[in-house]
């Protein structure tokens, strides 16, 4: 029995054929950890699943801790991960740096993921909303909460994750309707029209804000770069 | 898709951010896509907002999967990932008959998801994934029929792969008796392999699938047989005695319409001949006039440049 040796189809125009039967595309030993995210989703692109298995090391809390946010509950977190690393195994190919970087790329994946799942649970108990007081405690009380209880805050956090540390400071800035509107939408997946009947405000308000506190959230992230989450 | 709203830029320009946030009706965003997607400042700002609020992922508490289950993920991915080579490649097909737009409803949630996907984080590029180790299954068969002398009729070679997919589902459930990660990452090795090959017989007997045949004149003759199904776009190509590309040479599989010939993308056969081609593309039903393989540089060319090896007239 004989394997076909199947080429990358990488010449602009193709619809490609992947992936190389040349082996394993890892770098020599101790490369690994200086590979950017891109250099390894493009090895996940060719087929190297040992860079799959560099990417999951590097975003996987960062990924759960999105998941678990968005679905609040551990095992379909657990699953919606798996799901969430095997999507961009698939979806590699398609990742392009100059859309946005990596993380923009796999984060997108992981919410949409658990949003997915977060609608599907809601049907299947028939809570089309969730209890009240849980959505509008965000991820930004909750974090201030837990930096609280001993957890990274925005100053300690600043060591380990500026990145963290300057998104939580962002929103921080923000006036506490606006913050609550972007967090309604991108971690409850509600709409402009289900966050005006949540809040009781005119959708033009709620419109007003979300485009207010995105602006704002874009300028003070602007010295942002992408990198892995450590 | 019908019905499309057009907005103006101001309209459009006033959504943007509930765009970013995928906080608008379907119907509105499909409009406020379709704007952007022609604007020469909207396009960039609706992807300026999307990096913008995709950072609010990072404002997500921290949390870290028990170590207890994360080492089992790792593997059982990366087992999955060692039986199913697959990722979709980036190479964009640039002719006008790409087929994700055509396909990209936003009239249901999911559409809307993939447009989510595909305006925020990917190229909205034909989806193509091909052949590779996880089909030796298949080139087994493959060798089986060259050995006959010919094709064998597809009935025969159906029965092999139900055989073959029987024996994985038994070996897959003698291994679930065991215990240990190991054993359970070469269980879910094995599903995928099952699970591969219950795709590839419904890409065979589908009741809409369309058979082309392709051949050549020489000495020695390669033979080809193309499998379609509409239903699916799947497009699945076994073939046999080509020869190997010289080189800085490969095979590239063209679908030809009456207009335009598209890339299915590039491959080089095993040492005896033999090669499997799996693509995905969207194409109407009577739209297919002929399937063609051509001597090509490596890596494929955006259209065909080099000889035809072996074609087939989809009417015949």
């Amino acid at each position: 029995m004989s394997t076909p040796n199947v080429a990358p189809g990488t010449a602009g125009g193709t619809m490609g054929v992947g992936p190389s039967s040349a082996g394993s595309v890892a770098p020599p030993g101790g490369r690994e950890s200086v590979m950017d995210d891109a250099d390894v989703v493009r090895r996940m692109a060719a087929g190297d699943e040992q860079a799959l298995g560099a990417f999951y090391d590097r975003w996987r809390d960062q990924v759960y801790g999105l998941v678990l946010h968005v679905v609040r509950e551990a095992a379909d977190a657990e699953d919606v991960m798996e799901e969430v690393f095997w999507q961009a195994w698939r979806q590699a190919g398609r990742f392009d740096a100059a859309r946005g970087g990596v993380g923009t790329w796999l984060l997108t994946i992981a919410r949409s993921r658990a949003l997915d799942r977060r609608r599907a649970l809601n049907r299947s108990r028939e809570e089309a909303e969730p209890a009240e007081g849980e959505e509008g405690r965000g991820a930004y009380e909750r974090s201030m909460a837990e930096a609280g209880e001993g957890m990274a805050g925005p100053a300690e956090a600043a060591e380990g994750s500026e990145r963290r540390a300057l998104v939580i400071a962002a929103l921080g800035a923000l006036p506490a309707e606006q913050r609550q509107a972007l967090e309604l939408a991108y971690f409850g997946g509600l709409s402009q029209t289900e966050i005006a009947e949540r809040t009781g405000q005119p959708l033009g308000t709620v419109k007003t804000r979300m485009r207010l506190a995105l602006a704002k959230l874009r300028e003070r992230l602007a010295v942002l770069k992408e990198g892995p989450p450590q | 898709m019908t019905g499309t709203r057009v907005m103006t830029h101001d309209e459009a320009n006033a959504e943007l951010a509930g765009a970013a946030l995928d906080a608008l009706p379907p119907a509105e965003l499909h409009a406020v896509l379709a704007h952007a997607a022609e604007c020469a400042t909207c396009g960039p700002e609706l992807a300026a907002l999307r990096e913008s609020a995709a950072q609010l992922a990072y404002s997500a508490p921290p949390a870290q999967l028990h170590a207890a289950r994360c080492a089992p993920m790792r593997q059982r991915l990366l087992a999955r990932a060692a039986a199913d080579r697959a990722p979709v490649p980036a190479a964009p097909a640039p002719d006008a008959a790409s087929p994700v737009s055509d396909s990209l409803s936003l009239d249901s949630a999911r559409a809307r998801r993939e447009a989510r996907e595909t305006a925020s984080a990917a190229a909205p590029l034909p989806q193509s994934h091909h052949a590779d180790r996880r089909d030796r299954w298949a080139l087994g068969w493959i060798v089986a029929a060259a050995a006959a002398g010919a094709f064998v009729a597809a009935q025969a070679g159906l029965m092999r792969t139900r055989g073959e997919r029987d024996a994985a589902r038994a070996e897959a459930a003698a291994i679930r008796q065991d215990a240990g990660a190991q054993v359970r990452a070469e269980t879910t090795a094995l599903a995928a392999q099952v699970a591969e090959r219950d795709r590839l017989l419904a890409q065979l007997t589908g009741p809409s699938v369309r058979v082309v045949e392709l051949a050549a004149a020489g000495t020695r003759r390669p033979v080809a047989r193309m499998f379609w199904d509409p239903a699916t776009n799947g497009w699945t190509m076994f073939a046999h005695d080509l020869p190997a590309p010289r080189p800085g040479r490969t095979y590239q599989l063209w679908l030809v319409t009456a207009s335009a010939k598209i890339s299915a993308g590039t491959f080089v056969p095993g040492p005896n001949g033999a090669a499997v081609v799996h693509a995905e593309y969207t194409l109407a039903p009577n739209a297919l006039k002929a399937i063609a393989v051509t001597d090509e540089p490596a890596g494929g060319v955006p259209q065909p440049t080099g000889p035809v090896v072996i074609s087939g007239d989809a009417a015949s």
